[in-house]
């Protein structure tokens, strides 16, 4: 008797233990609705409306609020957003299918029109990403399909459309506003625009009729904070919840501590070194190649950027190509000094390496390391430090030497930065490069609307790049966010955005 | 004394003017491209050359100049690169944020300033006097970016009494104010300490202390009226100073405010804001200057303007 009550007692505690603890588990997994994410920024947003966007902060924001036809997964994959699924039918036609039953935030129906209305402006906007040469127009078939009819093969027409800077807006609140319309943003997104106190916060509020299903977070506020370490201070003393990029050596002990979560991922933006191919001494090819032979990678990886960014891959990050380009330039302080005599300075040169300051993680010190270890060679480099405004306006009119760069592939195609950059006589060309057969093989590719060689023409290109020693690649970044263990399901995606849809805060 | 007033006032404007003329210059000999910053990376050549005509910056520069100068007396002081909102209504939204700051930093420091001085001027080399010395130095000395994280860190991180960042009520103000009154308290004690000390070792205090007057009674009749008068000088640099560049705090506090607005408006070569943000501190400083020696009026009847 006295057995059995004792197995019967024992039986019921572990039968109410366990219900307990699974109903524990499941509670902790349980996504809940409400609560408000305070993400802290460096600068503010420029503006709300993405056609006229001026840097990629202005994207962040709008993309919670934006939709496109297309865009990127978390591997840089185009996939369906606004428009459910397309077909190319001839070298300058494509046929889009849009989503049905989707309403902007002002309760204007999302179709085939709005498509229009937006992409034309997009279109004629100064900056905007449709390319000026290629895109023509977008032809009405019924009120859920398009057909996009462009100038010439568009290869990365998808590309372009994917980024938020080509966001489709409520036709009615671009007819309303017209050009008051950067602070009526009004999209498709799971987040509505609610207000915006200059140099304070921007304050979005969930969009209930979000046709992938309400989001989970009541609000989410962006909160300008300028100086680094008040930002960390901020988020230590729990006024925001998420930071982005924070210093280095912090993120190695936020990753330790059991109250703060890290999502870290592969960001599209590379930082290099450049030079000034068009005039002495870096017009020579052997020179160019001894500083690249001469810079110890690994050593600015792991103690310059402290193991917060990956090493290089090439003039392009390997999340914008199905295979990236094998490494070229290791660290050989031989080779280095070999070709520095064939290059014709076997007592060294003395040169100048530029650099902005904190325009990309570590950009002085990495000026700096290379220096030093320029000097271990026998080339006495010395840097000089910039303000931006100048900088931007000296490297453009080519008066540096060497100088510390990088750019982002927001549009997770390689081509448009490749011929930004590279190719002869172009704008951006700061290194005032000039390559004959990298101007023909961009060409090509911007003929070749086959993804599979296209890339094989790209990568051929970013070869001759690398054979040349046009620039050296010195890091690719990562995207680093730092939350409170709170925070659940944030996802960001390469190319500098990050998706909140599914994000929920355990109350 | 209205005719004082009225001779004054007569040259704020030419003054102001001045002033614009010199940031014009100023900003047109600094290298950058505001059309290239206003645009960004991705901007093509045909969209940098329509922007730089809509500007009339491809203009002479006199010409840019007179321009400015006939919206200005309008009412119209541009459009900000930076946001495309008219600068005025920017500089007004701004405006209180840095008043609220300046009047409560010097607020507490002038109150808590000048009667440590005072007491460091009473008691001369007393161990009161060298505390309040020593402790002014050190005030002074410390940076503003350092006392602010360090205030940000003890009483926003551990204690958790005050925001870390931000604007918007009073216990966002608390603890820039305090940041920023720490180093003036230390600079006015010392002014006031010196500027009682050379008035106590005048002929007429020895005098009235001749004539039985209590202590109390010398120091409040007739040494600190006099000993104010350098002391007000220096207050009034130091509220025009408060007003028009607290940009450190402003920035380690993520305050909107005058000096960061402006700071970022050349960072970012915003013309219309830049000179509209000047305007505003030089018109602040003249005004404060002359309040400054309206006060002198009242401080000192030896000087008699005539």
């Amino acid at each position: 008797m006295f057995k059995f009550r004792t197995l019967a007692l024992v039986g019921i505690l572990i039968g109410l233990l366990s219900i307990g603890g699974v109903t524990g588990w499941a509670e902790q997994e349980q996504p809940e609705y409400g609560g408000t994410l305070r993400i802290a920024l460096q600068v503010e947003p420029a503006t709300f409306d993405p056609n006229y966007y001026r840097s990629m902060v202005d994207l962040l924001v709008d993309r919670l609020m934006f939709e496109t036809l297309v865009t990127f997964d978390s591997e840089v994959n185009i996939v369906p957003e606004l428009a459910t699924h397309w077909e190319r039918i001839d070298d300058v036609t494509w046929r889009f299918w849009l989503r049905e039953g989707v309403n902007f935030h002002d309760g204007t129906s999302f179709n085939a029109e709005a498509v229009r209305v937006s992409l034309e402006r997009a279109f004629e906007a100064p900056y905007g990403y449709l390319d000026k040469d290629l895109f023509g127009s977008v032809e009405i078939e019924s009120d859920y399909i398009i057909k996009i009819h462009t100038q010439a093969p568009y290869p990365t027409l998808l590309n372009d459309l994917a980024i938020c800077i080509d966001a489709i807006y409520s036709p009615t609140a671009l007819a309303l506003y017209k050009d008051e319309v950067n602070m009526h943003p009004i999209g498709t997104g799971p987040f509505k625009f609610d207000h915006y106190t200059p140099k304070q916060e921007v304050v979005l509020v969930r969009y209930d009729e979000y046709w992938k299903g309400a989001p989970y977070l009541d609000k989410v506020v962006f909160l300008p904070i300028p100086d680094p370490t008040t930002r960390i201070l901020a988020f230590e003393a729990g006024d925001v919840d998420v930071i982005i990029d924070p210093l280095p050596h912090k993120v190695a002990d936020y990753e330790k501590m059991d109250d703060y979560r890290v999502v870290k991922g592969p960001n599209t933006r590379i930082v290099w070194l450049g030079f000034n191919s068009g005039t002495e001494p870096f017009d020579n090819k052997l020179l160019r190649q001894a500083v690249a032979y001469a810079i110890n990678y690994e050593d600015i990886v792991e103690y310059v950027c402290e193991g917060q960014v990956r090493p290089a891959s090439g003039p392009v990050p390997p999340e914008v190509m199905t295979k990236p380009i094998e490494t070229w330039f290791t660290y050989d302080p031989a080779k280095a000094r070999e070709l520095l005599k064939e290059a014709g300075y076997p007592n060294g040169l003395k040169v100048q390496i530029w650099t902005g300051e904190g325009r990309y993680l570590k950009d002085r010190e990495i000026a700096e390391t290379i220096a030093n270890q320029l000097r271990e060679i026998g080339i006495n480099a010395e840097v000089k430090v910039w303000e931006w405004g100048a900088y931007w306006t000296a490297i453009m009119n080519h008066e540096q030497q060497m100088y510390m760069i990088g750019a982002g592939y927001a549009n997770g195609s390689a081509f448009g930065p490749l011929k930004g950059l590279f190719k002869t006589g172009v704008p951006y060309n700061h290194g005032n490069y000039s390559n004959a057969t990298v101007d023909a093989l961009i060409d090509l590719a911007g003929t070749i609307l086959d993804p599979v060689e296209n890339e094989e023409v790209l990568l051929a290109a970013q070869r001759v790049l690398m054979a040349d020693a046009a620039l050296v690649p010195i890091y690719n970044k990562l995207g680093i966010y730092v939350m409170s263990a709170k925070v659940h399901d944030f996802e960001m995606i390469p190319v500098e955005t990050i998706r909140l849809d599914k994000t929920w805060i355990e109350q | 004394m209205l005719r004082y007033l009225v001779r004054r006032s007569f040259w704020v404007v030419p003054q102001i003017i001045f002033v614009s003329l010199i940031a014009f210059i100023a900003m047109s000999i600094t290298p950058g491209d505001p059309v290239l910053m206003m645009l960004g990376p991705e901007a093509n050549a045909d969209a940098i050359e329509k922007t730089r005509k809509e500007l009339g910056l491809h203009l002479p520069l006199y010409e840019q100049y007179l321009i400015f100068l006939g919206n200005a007396c309008r009412g119209d002081l541009g459009i900000s690169y930076m946001t495309r909102r008219p600068v005025i209504k920017e500089l007004c939204g701004i405006f209180p944020f840095t008043l609220e700051l300046a009047v409560a930093s010097f607020s507490v420091a002038a109150l808590l300033g000048i009667p440590l001085g005072i007491l460091s001027a009473i008691k001369r080399h007393s161990f009161v006097d060298n505390l309040i010395r020593i402790l002014s130095v050190v005030w002074f000395s410390i940076p503003i970016f350092w006392s602010g994280l360090m205030l940000i860190l003890i009483f926003s991180v551990y204690l958790r009494w005050f925001p870390s960042f931000g604007a918007g009520s009073f216990s966002h103000l608390v603890l820039p104010g305090a940041s920023l009154a720490l180093v003036s308290v230390g600079m006015l004690g010392r002014m006031t300490r010196s500027s009682v000390l050379e008035v106590l070792a005048e002929e007429y205090v020895k005098t009235a202390r001749a004539k039985g007057l209590k202590e109390g009674k010398v120091i409040f009749k007739h040494v600190l009226k006099n000993a104010m008068v350098s002391v007000v000088t220096i207050l009034g640099l130091q509220f025009s100073a408060l007003l028009g560049g607290a940009v450190l705090t402003e920035s380690v506090f993520a305050r909107p405010g005058l000096g960061r607005f402006l700071v970022d408006a050349i960072f970012a070569r915003d013309y219309p804001a830049i000179r509209a943000s000047i305007i505003l501190i030089a018109t602040i400083v003249i005004l404060a200057n002359l309040l400054t020696d309206l006060a002198y009026f009242y401080l000192d009847p030896r000087i008699k303007y005539s």
